[in-house]
């Protein structure tokens, strides 16, 4: 499982007293941002990945709206300081090692389970678009020929990217091929790629 | 080791992580280091330490940002090294990877049809990474000597405008991956498979450490630049 760490606080002290403990729980990487610009900066890096965030809720005004808009449904975003932050989990100075821990298996476990329960195989209609993906066909062409909406389609698309592990449409259309999904008697195979 | 420092032996550093030659060899270091220390063989080369120690902690270790020093370095170096790198990919990389996926396809002897699309898609991608080369070469380095050398800049123009995202370039190899771990038959030597495999791996690696230096290390310095030049 990849996934990772971030600890966003101004203090070096607290982010690796964190760092060491967290460094205990779990393997994965750990990144440390002084403020929320420096880990904005950073996040193209770690998108895509899990992430646990422990921030200063100093930062709360400008991280929760970057996180709505950013975040992956893996991300959890954990507030740090003297007060609460509305709707978001909260670690204050009482709070024990053990708990930390709870904490960080809770969320491994949101992590690891939606991972196992996505089936890998293809559906019937997944199969379809990417028939008409491979043969080229845009997006609203295929909308229009499978009665489905242009988002349905793009819904699709990122499906079978995940279940595949390939992302280019010339990589789909690779695997389109050797695993026979065209007829690719009448074309020219290499037009296609 | 975590970070590279300049008290450290280089022997012992390129023992640690031997993804480093190819990027030593861009300074114009040679190997033979006896017990000197990477600062005492950047005084031999007439290298800046820091620079250095920026670039090649940058490709060692993933949460290396080297952003203190950055404002220091100048441009010109980093294109310098940068361009050196593109020519250690199109002179020795490519020609090397493109050489064993030939082997490999060419040691496929039933049901070879298959491994024909192959041969496609690493060309294409090629193609691709080729013409990303070609933008920075003539539009991207050219903009930045321009901007070092004569300290003027062009109204709308920034390096946002130039520099493109990687993205692209990076995801086609990890789909030719992709396709030899999950989908192909085997139907090929399996020697000369590894090494393809392995080259690919390592090449994928290298660029994106290489991309991680254009992103965190050459456009800070350029921002830096700009914002002067605008002030």
């Amino acid at each position: 499982m990849i996934a990772s760490f971030v600890i966003i606080h101004p203090s070096s002290i607290f982010s690796q007293g964190l760092k060491c403990i967290l460094q205990k729980i779990s393997p994965f990487q750990i990144y440390c941002f002084k403020n929320s610009q420096e880990f904005k900066d950073h996040s193209r890096q770690l998108k895509g990945i899990p992430q646990l965030i422990f921030a200063d809720n100093s930062f709360s005004e400008i991280l929760v709206p970057f996180m709505i808009k950013h975040a992956n449904k893996y991300t959890k975003l954990i507030f740090v300081g003297e007060q609460e932050v509305k709707g978001y989990p909260w670690l204050s100075n009482q709070t024990s090692e053990d708990q930390l821990k709870e904490i960080v298996r809770n969320w491994k476990n949101s992590i690891s389970s939606s991972e196992s329960r996505q089936k890998k195989k293809l559906t019937q209609r997944e199969l379809d678009v990417l028939r008409l993906l491979v043969l080229g066909y845009a997006t609203k062409e295929i909308a229009k020929s499978l009665f489905i909406s242009e988002h349905t389609v793009i819904s699709h698309r990122k499906n079978i990217t995940k279940k595949l592990g390939i992302k280019s449409l010339s990589g789909l259309t690779v695997y389109a091929i050797i695993n026979s999904l065209i007829d690719t008697t009448s074309l020219n195979v290499d037009d296609l790629i | 080791m975590d970070i590279i420092y300049p008290h450290h032996s280089m022997a012992e550093v390129l023992t640690e992580n031997y993804h480093l030659l190819p990027v030593i060899n861009r300074f114009g270091i040679q190997l033979g280091f006896v017990d000197a220390t990477v600062e005492e063989i950047c005084q031999k080369y007439e290298i800046n330490t820091d620079f250095f120690l920026a670039i090649i902690n940058t490709f060692h270790n993933e949460n290396y940002f080297p952003e203190q020093k950055m404002q220091e370095f100048n441009p010109l170096k980093i294109v310098d090294y940068l361009r050196k790198t593109h020519d250690y990919y199109l002179t020795v990389i490519i020609p090397g990877m493109e050489n064993i996926l030939e082997k490999l396809i060419e040691s496929c002897s039933l049901n070879c049809e298959k491994m024909k699309p192959i041969r496609k898609f690493y060309q294409k991608y090629k193609e691709e990474l080729l013409a990303h080369i070609q933008d920075e070469e003539q539009n991207v380095f050219p903009y930045i000597i321009d901007l070092v050398r004569n300290k003027k800049i062009s109204d709308g123009y920034s390096i946002h405008t130039f520099e493109k995202e990687h993205t692209n370039v990076d995801m086609k190899l990890n789909d030719l991956t992709m396709l030899f771990l999950k989908y192909l038959d085997p139907v090929y030597d399996n020697t000369l498979c590894n090494e393809f495999l392995i080259t690919l791996l390592r090449f994928e690696k290298d660029l994106k450490n290489h991309a991680r230096i254009e992103d965190y290390v050459l456009v800070p310095a350029v921002e830096s630049i700009e914002k002067k030049l605008r002030k």
